[in-house]
């Protein structure tokens, strides 16, 4: 096993070893981990007992959406998680030019995300499909039905975009440090933030299956 | 009556062991060490826990008599409708009234609950009942007032502005003095039955709804409480939230033959039937339980 | 010449003070910004419920119009449950408290503290500027579809003020529950640790676990009032029953937050001042968690006439239940601390005593309150407010103004004046009886909760529980009054361990040096060794027994 990269420096009050404070850092991200699912839990309740109690309103919504679009979407971040691993293990190495460059590829792979994500956005409103219901407008319980799907569609694909744009930042911020070379590649950081892009990947892939291919089945 | 010698004993024996056991210089200096009995633990759980199961069972018997109307007891229907800040009746009779609800003593009253805005909720003090009104649906209660008299009623859920102002009294009168009551109605009030059949006919439901020829849906008369079969396998017995499930939205259950491309062919009558027509509807369509043929 | 020159250097030093406070990352001091950041709300909170006693003095509407009567109770509520009750024991005694107990220099993230400080700060100052510029008239339960689409009031500005309070909930309960797990002294094994800490882990889960459902569940609101896309409102094809469920989801479980560090400062207090050990302390402890975690699956019991069905009323009843037999077993226990001790009265002691006759009145009128026949004649009434303030003001409120005493003398290094922190205990405790007790009865009586106006039937109760409170309010400003007299002057210093109390914190310098312990102590043995504790130091003021 490679040495694992440990400074002294790199210990903040309380602690006074980096693996007890590694230890703890990691504890505190899963603790996060654990409120941003009870957190997008409410989204997927609601969806639930959405899709329970209009089954075919739900379907016909599903097949409306983009797969293909969806499904490199969806490789996108898988494969953004995968340079995210792989910058964790620069980081754990001390290797600071690989440390920027996966991080860089892991923010340039989740801005492309984001790209294709407002590209669809852009689509669903000009084509209007929008989640707003206009009360004295629709004219039929179908079209009623129809916005509610892209309200759900909106709102939870829109927490997770907001999601990604917090994670992009923060990966820019610390690619950014790494690269100039400022400070040593905090590893305890750099594991948190990998814990947090996964969680953002793992509800992706519940919202694509919950969303995109309702009907297709 | 129990709950309060719990708290009682909770404060008899705190007060007991305060004094008796009060610091005294010289007398009582240091505490026993006396560290826990899990003897004691155990039992006082299982105490408590076997007081609690006794007083659920109580609470529980109560609440299962209010949830439906005893059976083969005279029912005098009644819907009500919340609205910012008012409640509106509309007697099985034809009667509609505002803020007074006129009753029969010695029969049992269902109310029907809806609003037309935000939650509402329904409570008469003196009957022990209280029912939440939400938009969107309905819910019922029922009651009987035992003895003639004047009774408050209030809005117990807050619903804004004059929320503490939605009150009014429900005035309990002999069956016969309610009888005549009902009979003094007003232009354009009809019984519930007639109105329902009104609506049935101003949406033209019979053009398909007729048992006399082979028509495209399936046939009315006799339909509540008998047993469905669906598209999907499932069955159920008709009641009234599955009628106006049917009216509201036809192809969330279609009935077995009845489907085309896997839908009904009926329109959905959201948003096109008012709170009231729909009860009248519902009202009417309960009424077919015994016709044999749906008259125009 | 010598004024003017010093003027700027005293104003130096104030800048300079205030700088280090205000970017302070100690644990103690965040504890301090906290406990000024939350009196004040304490006092706002007050003062409103103070003109709603005025108004409901009479029965039409006397002194505030009906409008005005709803922005009332609305901000009381919210300002009350989220900037008071919810964050008070935890952020101010938990925070300050927590490392000293397991022997730690901090917590285990002291700047995501300082940080929860900040934006808890920012959700206060968001709802109070919602407050100053109209107000929100919804109730702190935000009900939909009234506050979703048919409030006309601030509900954007309150909400995101609310979700705020939330997130910084979430920081502080991430904190505590890291900093209990990696940061515990050599030796203090988990059933070791002092009750007030298993509280406080407790009250930690339920804090990061139902608060992003509140957080998520308000959002959607904002989105429906904002937007326009139908979710709880049913014009629109949502669904308002859904909303309650989330909000309960979190609701129910927010009042075991608000009652379990009150608990665990029982158990400190009752030991000390019987000088006995903690009767059944595994069992307590047990009790907490199971406090916690059966408070999760109760929300329902707020929903008996909201047209759920049968079933589930039937078994969120059962739940309840199952939720008060833990809660029994606490009173018991400290029933049973009380036995065989040495019991001195001090002020902590007195609150506590007030807490446990308190708690036991507010639990057994949540047993009435489970029971599903009854609920559907009290649910919605006065009833229901007496209930929830006796377990909140009569317990919570109790407990917290108890640690406020106890630990004084170690946050500050000062003693108070024991009989005005008597008298202050005896005060609260009376007028809160006086107070609330009419309460009980007028919602047996069948008065709805939040009315402006009410049948000239119920006027005299109401008159004498506005009576009651305003002895409740003399009774808040005496501990103020005792405990802010103490910073000035020669009050008298407490010393290390004035109350001859066991405990970690209990071994350091009062108040305690920035790095809490000047060597890292270790712990050999259980919590409360009262039989081999120092002898408490009496006061100058006021002598024992």
């Amino acid at each position: 096993m490679a040495e694992l990269h440990a400074d002294a420096r790199l210990v903040r009050e309380p602690f006074t070893d980096v693996a007890h404070q590694r230890a703890a850092v990691s504890l505190g991200m899963w603790v996060f981990i654990a409120q941003e699912v009870l957190f997008f839990g409410v989204l997927f309740v609601w969806y639930g007992l959405f899709r329970a109690q209009h089954p075919d309103v739900v379907a016909a919504g599903g097949r409306a959406l983009d797969v293909p679009l969806a499904t490199v979407m969806t490789v996108t971040l898988l494969v953004s998680s995968f340079t995210m691993v792989l910058a964790v293990r620069s980081a754990m190495l001390g290797a600071r030019r690989g440390l920027a460059g996966w991080l860089a590829a892991t923010g340039l792979l989740a801005v492309a995300f984001l790209a294709m994500k407002a590209w669809e956005y852009h689509h669903h409103i000009a084509a209007g499909e929008v989640p707003v219901v206009d009360l004295h407008a629709a004219s039929s319980v179908v079209e009623a039905g129809r916005a509610q799907f892209f309200g759900l569609y909106f709102v939870m694909t829109g927490f997770h975009a907001l999601h990604v744009v917090g994670g992009v930042l923060v990966i820019a911020w610390r690619a950014l440090a790494a690269a100039r070379g400022r400070e040593l590649p905090r590893w305890t950081a750099i594991m948190g933030l990998g814990l947090y892009w996964h969680l953002v990947d793992v509800v992706w892939l519940f919202v694509f299956p919950a969303l995109y291919l309702a009907g297709h089945a | 009556m129990v709950v309060g010698l719990a708290t009682l004993g909770v404060f008899a024996t705190m007060g007991y062991f305060v004094w008796r056991y009060r610091y005294r210089p010289g007398v009582n200096e240091t505490g026993r060490d006396v560290p826990g009995s899990t003897r004691l633990e155990v039992g006082w759980t299982i105490a408590t826990t076997v007081v609690f199961g006794g007083i659920f069972a109580l609470g529980a018997a109560g609440f299962a008599e209010r949830q439906h109307v005893p059976a083969g007891r005279d029912v005098e229907d009644v819907l009500v409708v919340g609205k910012q800040w008012m409640w509106k009746f509309q007697h099985g009779g034809g009667r509609r009234e505002i803020a007074v609800l006129h009753v029969p003593v010695g029969r049992v009253v269902r109310l029907s609950l809806t609003s037309e805005d935000v939650i509402h909720s329904f409570y008469v003090p003196a009957f022990r009942v209280k029912q939440d009104a939400l938009p969107g649906r309905t819910t019922t209660l029922w009651f009987e007032a035992t003895t003639p008299g004047t009774y408050p009623f209030a809005c117990a859920e807050y619903c804004g502005g004059e929320h503490s102002r939605m009150v009014g009294q429900i005035v309990a009168m002999p069956a016969e003095a309610y009888d005549a009551w009902l009979e003094h109605r007003e232009p354009g009030e009809m019984p519930l039955a007639a109105a329902g059949r009104e609506v049935f006919a101003r949406h033209d439901c019979a053009t398909c709804h007729d048992t006399h020829a082979n028509k495209p849906a399936p046939p009315l008369e006799g339909l509540v409480g008998r047993r469905r079969v669906f598209e999907d396998g499932a069955a159920l017995v008709a009641d009234e939230a599955y009628l106006r499930e049917s009216v509201l939205e036809p192809s969330a259950r279609v009935v077995a033959g009845y489907a085309v491309a896997g839908r009904s062919p009926m329109p959905s009558y959201a948003g096109v039937l008012t709170n009231e027509e729909l009860f009248e509807l519902l009202y009417y369509l309960r009424t077919l339980k015994d016709a044999t043929g749906v008259s125009r | 010449m010598n004024t003017t020159a010093r003027t700027p250097s005293g104003a130096h030093r104030f800048w300079g003070t205030l700088r280090a406070w205000l970017t302070t990352k100690d644990h103690k001091k965040i504890a301090v910004l906290y406990l000024l950041t939350i009196t004040l709300f304490f006092v706002i909170g007050g003062v409103i419920a103070t003109i709603m006693r005025i108004e409901l003095a009479g029965p039409g509407e006397d002194v505030v119009s009906a409008e005005a009567y709803n922005r009332l109770f609305s901000l009381h509520g919210v300002i009350m449950v989220w900037f008071f009750l919810i964050p008070a024991v935890p952020t101010v005694l938990g925070n300050y408290l927590i490392p000293l107990m397991i022997g730690a220099p901090d917590l285990a993230f002291p700047r995501l503290n300082l940080a929860s400080w900040y934006v808890f700060v920012a959700g206060g100052a968001l709802t109070l500027v919602a407050m100053v510029t109209g107000g929100v008239d919804t109730g702190w339960t935000f009900y939909t579809p009234y506050s979703s689409t048919f409030s006309q009031s601030h509900v954007v500005l309150t909400v995101c003020g609310i979700f705020l309070a939330g997130v910084s909930s979430i920081f502080t309960g991430l904190n505590f529950i890291v900093t209990i797990h990696k940061l515990r002294a050599p030796g203090l094994t988990w059933f070791r640790l002092p009750l007030f800490v298993w509280t406080h882990y407790a009250t930690s889960i339920i804090l990061v676990l139902a608060t992003p459902v509140l957080g998520m569940t308000l959002l959607l609101v904002l989105i429906e009032h904002a937007v326009g896309i139908g979710i709880f409102d049913p014009a629109y094809g949502g669904d308002p029953l859904l909303f309650q469920h989330f909000f309960w989801f979190y609701s129910h479980p927010a009042v075991y937050v608000m009652i379990l560090p009150g608990m665990g400062v029982v158990s400190e207090v009752i030991c000390c001042f019987s000088r006995r050990r903690i009767f059944g302390y595994r069992f307590i402890a047990w009790a907490t968690l199971a406090i916690a975690v059966f408070g999760f699956l109760v929300w329902g019991h707020h929903m008996f006439v909201s047209g759920q069905s049968y079933l589930a009323s039937l078994v969120f009843s059962v739940l309840s239940y199952l939720v008060a037999v833990p809660s029994a077993i606490k009173v018991f226990n400290w029933l049973a601390t009380l036995y065989g001790g040495a019991i001195r009265l001090d002020t902590p002691m007195l609150y506590v005593l007030g807490f446990i006759g308190l708690f036991t009145v507010g639990g057994v009128t949540g047993v009435v309150l489970a029971t599903l026949a009854v609920d559907v004649h009290l649910h919605d009434t006065y009833f229901v407010v007496a209930h929830f303030h006796t377990i909140m003001v009569g317990g919570m409120v109790m407990a917290y103004l108890a640690g406020l005493h106890f630990w004084w003398p170690k946050m500050t290094g000062r003693r108070y004046d024991e009989r005005l922190g008597r008298l202050g205990a005896v005060l609260v405790f009376v007028g809160f009886l006086l107070t609330f007790l009419p309460q009980f009865i007028l919602g047996y009586q069948g008065l709805p909760r939040r009315v402006a106006t009410y049948d000239e039937r119920f006027h005299l109760l109401q008159v004498m529980s506005s009576a009651g409170a305003s002895v409740l309010a003399l009774g808040y400003l005496v501990p103020a009054v005792a405990l802010v007299k103490s910073l000035f002057g020669k009050a008298e210093p407490a010393g290390r361990n004035p109350w001859g109390a066991t405990g970690l914190e209990w071994q350091t310098t009062s108040p305690p040096p920035a790095e809490n312990f000047l060597a890292q102590p270790v712990v050999t043995g259980d919590a409360y060794d009262y039989p081999n504790a120092p002898a408490p130091v009496a006061a100058r003021g006021g002598a024992h027994g």
